[in-house]
């Protein structure tokens, strides 16, 4: 009878953790968001909390861009176009509408995805480095667009935007970030780790071989662009509530490379690379800024010794961190 | 009539200064297979040496120009020996996409190291490198113009003529097309590529230097003519190096009609517009040849 | 075997996250302000494009706090300098750092306006005065009208809006027509203007300025910051047939550019640029292509201004501009007096006393702060607050004229010392 007992708990435990795993969570997973989520409880001073909410906002950003280059294997460089679009759309039907700015996030979301597709019809028949000026261009563009369409966005004055919850304590604020955070993750998940997921992998490695195996990669790039720039919108609208006022330089370049650089640090293809990386580096880059450009510099240095030396980046130096402490323990276990 | 005339050169002009940095760019991705994202701050490097040249040393114009050539293509060749040489040690797969991070990279601590160095302030030329204007049809263009616009066509003439007529270019030819078959045939790969990388930083430098009558040398005077060779890159397509000059002609008449009809805010809206519409119609630029490197997969 | 070697991740991965946090937290912790150490936030832009600008902000403030020997009273002073990056977003999460980490009391300046817009609503969530930031924006201004008395400890810009300041080149130009000294061939003027917050508020203002004054506006364009190739533009500015161009331009290679270029293909037209000499080395880009512009500048003409040019050069190696270094210089040491002041009424310097005395005594006008370098009196009245009482005994930018290397001053009257010159090829 115990032994019967025993069994069923084993099975309630297995059910509780695949279920996790069915969302994305490993065990380490679990934990690291469990450590996150508990950050208002014992983290007391605010500016560390803005500074966690704001790595939130890179590393969910780094996720979503992580989607297309580590998937499909196409940089979009035009990405901060996304976080502007989701960004002044719940900016202006927030302050020039008086649109719930909950329903203004949902836009900026709706209308990124919208625009993801586009592009992602744009690139269609466009490979590698080709595909990546497309969508650089199309930011440089909408950066001049929204720059000179001055009765939309009201220009390079900047648009001041009311915070989503009129709060002083940022215990609000970052739940609604967490929760992104965790809306991005699982969705990014769930859709790698599907069908569609195996899909993009091959159109990534090779096209030619994916579509002679009956993968239509104009089909999945569409999708993939639709997701990922969509959850861009979402992470920008929160943005322009966050940051109190938006200027058209949220489509700069720079931007992009930002977002890039997390995620190609954190880790191609691993999806939480991006948050990981985010999480380490912005809180560290923040407490170097006394160094002035030095920290620039190391910055920059960093990124040349990460491409160089580990181009799998920190999910694969945990990967393999996670696979000698298995073995270890699996010797010692046999022992 | 006359004004359209004057319209049409001061774009020819304008358009001829984005060329010279496009032929890098373009000699740089055919050859290596490198996204350069720092070529701007190569130019920048120009502008700070050919300032040094002709303010310090006091040179004349062509030998400032020269020395700026010189010193970067230096420098372009160390940072090709430092970065590049490992990396492809290292790197087989998604080798271009390792690149781009790296050379966003090497722009981030080549703007900021000349900053720490040379400070902030804003190195430009008093009275340029020519003084006097020109009159063409009754409008003024400036010497420094003209001459600055000659010196960039005779740089990209002098680098056709090496590629298609030394053993030197021939050999850079032959490993842009086929690098395995180079090597086999003797072709030391890595002089090739050091070569190379110098070279197409040299024509950057004196792309600024050539420039420093017009844009004086600050950290980040790179950055607009690092947007405006790609634009040019990839209107014309890769492996074409006279055709820049063609692309660079029609990004000048662009952004001058575009300032005409629109005003100049709408620049990049106008050529990136017909830039983009151009990458959907013929994926391998106006003048792009098949299988050198092909935009469509 | 498996289970054991995922828990044992799980444990590495929170063991490296806490000591992560802990880490961090204890750099902060051990920043912690020793009790008569007086901890001053200076938000300015000091890396990233505007890294001049925001280095000769700090140079100012901190060439006026090293000739009082960075003490005030028995308070010895300490900067947190926040670094802004130009980015609204990025300047508000090191303020707010400044504020609750290093524990500032107080703060001073700021350049763009945008980040004046973010760190507002730090401090006054924190109740941290902050003092004189030069954004000069009109969101500023909306921002403090909704709430004043939330938004107050944003305690004043350094910098009015630019509406308030175009008077002088209107009045320069109209008595230069009165006075038979000019006679336009037309009165069409067209406006140009870097595509920023300021140059767009300038143009906007400047354009209404001249057009009630009667002229007729036949060209505006809006240029892209750093753009330094404007023969297009001139070209198509020359074809409209104007006597007039106004437009401000702020960074120095541009504006530079735009003047060269202008005499390059003989625009036929009186130049008003304003934003030319806003760095020290202005002649040394444009030359002497900037004869006959018009531009607003304070110089520094006073023996006390001369002095501060060369305490300046000596101590930075760098020429100061006047509305930068200058002005951060007088602000700072408005600031100062602002200090000085809480110490005596109050015996102790703390938030809310530096707070008091703003409300006390900035505000209604009181303190003020005479014989700047750069301004006659620094100046603010309940009305107008947050901006500056502008006006010839105050705040003002008199208007010079470019002429061989040299500023000469010809507007408003009590400052001339020169005459303003009309060219041959406007007449």
């Amino acid at each position: 009878m115990p032994e019967k007992q025993e069994g069923r708990a084993n099975t309630t435990k297995r059910s509780v953790t695949d279920a996790f795993k069915g969302l994305g969570f490993s065990p380490a997973g679990i934990m690291a968001m469990l450590i996150l989520g508990l950050m208002p409880v014992y983290i007391t001073d605010n500016a560390f909390l803005r500074v966690m909410i704001s790595s939130m906002m890179y590393g969910a950003f780094a996720m979503a861009f992580d989607f297309t280059s580590g998937f499909i294997n196409i940089t979009n460089f035009g990405y901060s176009a996304f976080w502007g679009i989701g960004a002044y759309t719940t900016a202006i039907l927030m302050m020039h509408y008086g649109v719930n700015p909950w329903l203004g996030m949902l836009a900026g979301f709706l209308l990124a995805g919208v625009a993801g597709f586009g592009l992602g019809l744009l690139t269609i028949r466009l490979g590698g480095i080709f595909a990546s000026c497309m969508t650089w261009f199309l930011a440089l563009a909408l950066f001049a667009v929204a720059t000179n369409w001055v009765g939309l966005t009201e220009g390079s004055k900047g648009m001041s935007v009311d915070p989503l919850i009129a709060s002083d304590s940022y215990t609000g604020i970052f739940y609604i970030m967490f929760a992104i955070v965790l809306i991005v993750y699982v969705v990014l998940m769930r859709v790698s780790n599907s069908n569609i997921g195996i899909a993009f992998r091959a159109i990534g490695q090779d096209t030619d071989a994916a579509q002679a195996a009956g993968i239509d990669p104009a089909r999945y790039k569409l999708i993939n662009f639709t997701i990922s720039c969509a959850l861009g919108g979402l992470i920008g609208a929160f943005y322009a509530h966050f940051s109190g006022i938006i200027i058209p330089k949220i489509f700069q370049t720079s931007n992009t490379v930002e977002i890039m650089a997390l995620s190609y640090i954190g880790g191609r293809g691993s999806i939480w690379g991006g948050l990981l990386g985010a999480m380490l580096l912005l809180p560290v880059m923040d407490y170097m800024k006394g160094m002035m450009e030095w920290r620039l510099i190391l910055y920059g240095l960093f990124m040349i010794l990460a491409m160089i030396f580990y181009p799998a980046g920190l999910s694969g130096l945990i990967n393999i961190v996670r696979g000698h402490i298995g073995r270890i323990l699996h010797l010692s276990g046999k022992d | 009539m006359d004004n359209i005339i004057y319209a049409v050169i001061i774009s020819v002009i304008r358009g001829g200064f984005y060329s010279l940095m496009a032929v890098g760019l373009s000699l740089v991705f055919g050859v290596m297979n490198i996204a350069n994202f720092a070529h701007g701050e190569f130019y920048m490097l120009g502008a700070y040496f050919a300032y040094c040249g002709s303010v310090v040393f006091r040179l004349n114009p062509f030998l400032s120009i020269l020395f700026a050539g010189a010193a970067v293509f230096v420098i372009g060749v160390g940072v090709e020996k430092a970065v590049f040489v490992p990396l492809r040690v290292r790197s087989k797969k998604n080798w271009l996409m390792n690149t781009f991070l790296l050379t966003l990279g090497i722009s981030i601590i080549m703007q900021n190291l000349v900053r720490v160095v040379v400070g902030n302030r804003n190195y430009g030329l008093r009275r340029g490198y020519f003084q006097g204007n020109m009159q063409i049809f009754g409008m003024g263009i400036s010497n420094d113009r003209i001459i600055c616009f000659l010196i960039s066509m005779a740089a990209i003439v002098g680098l056709m003529l090496f590629l298609n007529r030394t053993r030197l270019g021939r050999a850079i030819r032959a490993v842009s097309q086929d690098a395995t078959g180079a090597q086999l045939v003797g072709i030391n790969l890595g002089f090739i590529y050091s070569f190379t990388f110098g070279l197409s930083c040299a024509l950057a430098a004196i792309a600024g230097a050539c420039l420093l009558f017009k844009d004086p040398a600050t950290p980040i005077v790179g950055l607009a003519p690092l947007y405006k060779s790609w634009f040019v890159l990839i209107l014309v397509g890769m492996g074409n190096v006279g055709a820049s000059i063609i692309g660079g002609i029609i990004v000048g008449f662009l952004e001058t009609l575009a300032v005409d009809w629109l005003g100049s805010g709408w620049m990049d809206v106008m050529s990136l517009g017909i830039i983009m519409l151009m990458l959907i119609i013929k994926p391998n630029g106006l003048f792009g040849k098949k299988g050198v490197k092909s935009a469509v997969e | 075997m498996l289970c054991r070697t995922k828990s044992f991740s799980v444990g590495f991965a929170v063991i490296a996250l806490c000591a992560l946090i802990f880490t961090v937290f204890n750099t902060g912790a051990a920043a912690a302000a020793d009790a008569k150490t007086l901890k001053l936030a200076l938000i300015a832009p000091l890396t990233g494009a505007a890294a001049r600008s925001g280095e000769e902000i700090r140079n100012g403030a901190d060439l006026a706090f090293s000739e009082i020997g960075y003490k005030v009273g028995d308070y010895k002073i300490e900067f947190v300098y926040v670094d802004s990056e130009s980015d609204a977003e990025k300047a508000a999460r090191a303020y707010e750092r400044a504020i609750t980490q290093d524990g500032v009391v107080t703060g001073l300046l700021n350049w763009h306006s945008w980040v004046s817009v973010s760190c507002m609503e730090l401090s006054a969530k924190y109740k941290v005065p902050h003092f004189f930031g030069f954004g000069a924006g009109q969101e500023i201004n909306d921002k403090y009208r909704r709430d004043p008395e939330k938004y107050k400890y944003w305690v004043g810009k350094g910098w009015p809006l630019p509406s308030k300041l175009i008077t002088g080149y209107v009045e320069t130009i109209r008595d230069a027509i009165n006075s038979g000294k000019w006679t336009p061939r037309n009165k069409n003027f067209a406006v140009y203007g870097v595509d920023q917050d300021w140059g767009r508020m300038f143009g906007a203002s400047i354009k209404e300025a001249f057009e009630a004054a009667g002229w007729t506006c036949v060209a505006e364009d809006w240029v892209p910051v750093g753009e330094t190739e404007f023969y297009p533009l001139l070209n198509k500015i020359k074809s409209r047939n104007v006597s007039l161009i106004v437009g401000t331009i702020s960074d120095p290679p541009s504006a530079a550019a735009i003047i060269k270029q202008s005499k390059e293909i003989n625009l036929p037209a009186m130049m008003i640029l304003d934003g030319l000499g806003w760095v020290g080395e202005w002649y040394d880009l444009a030359g002497d292509s900037a004869n006959y512009v018009i531009d607003q500048i304070p110089g520094f003409s006073t023996a006390t201004s001369k002095k501060f040019v060369e305490d300046f050069k000596a101590k930075y190696n760098i020429d100061p501009g006047p509305s930068t270094a200058g002005m951060s210089y007088d602000l700072a040491k408005f600031f100062i007096e602002v200090l000085k002041t809480t110490l005596a009424d109050y015996g102790e310097i703390t938030s809310e006393t530096v707070m008091k005395t703003a409300e006390e005594k900035v505000i209604t006008g009181k303190l003020t702060y005479k014989d700047g370098v750069v301004h006659k009196e620094y100046k603010y009245t309940p009305d107008n607050f947050p901006d500056l009482e502008v006006g010839e005994n105050y705040y003002i930018f008199p208007c010079v004229q470019y002429m061989d290397g040299n500023m000469v001053s010809v507007w408003p009257s009590s400052q001339k010392n020169g005459e303003l010159e009309i060219p041959d090829y406007v007449k």
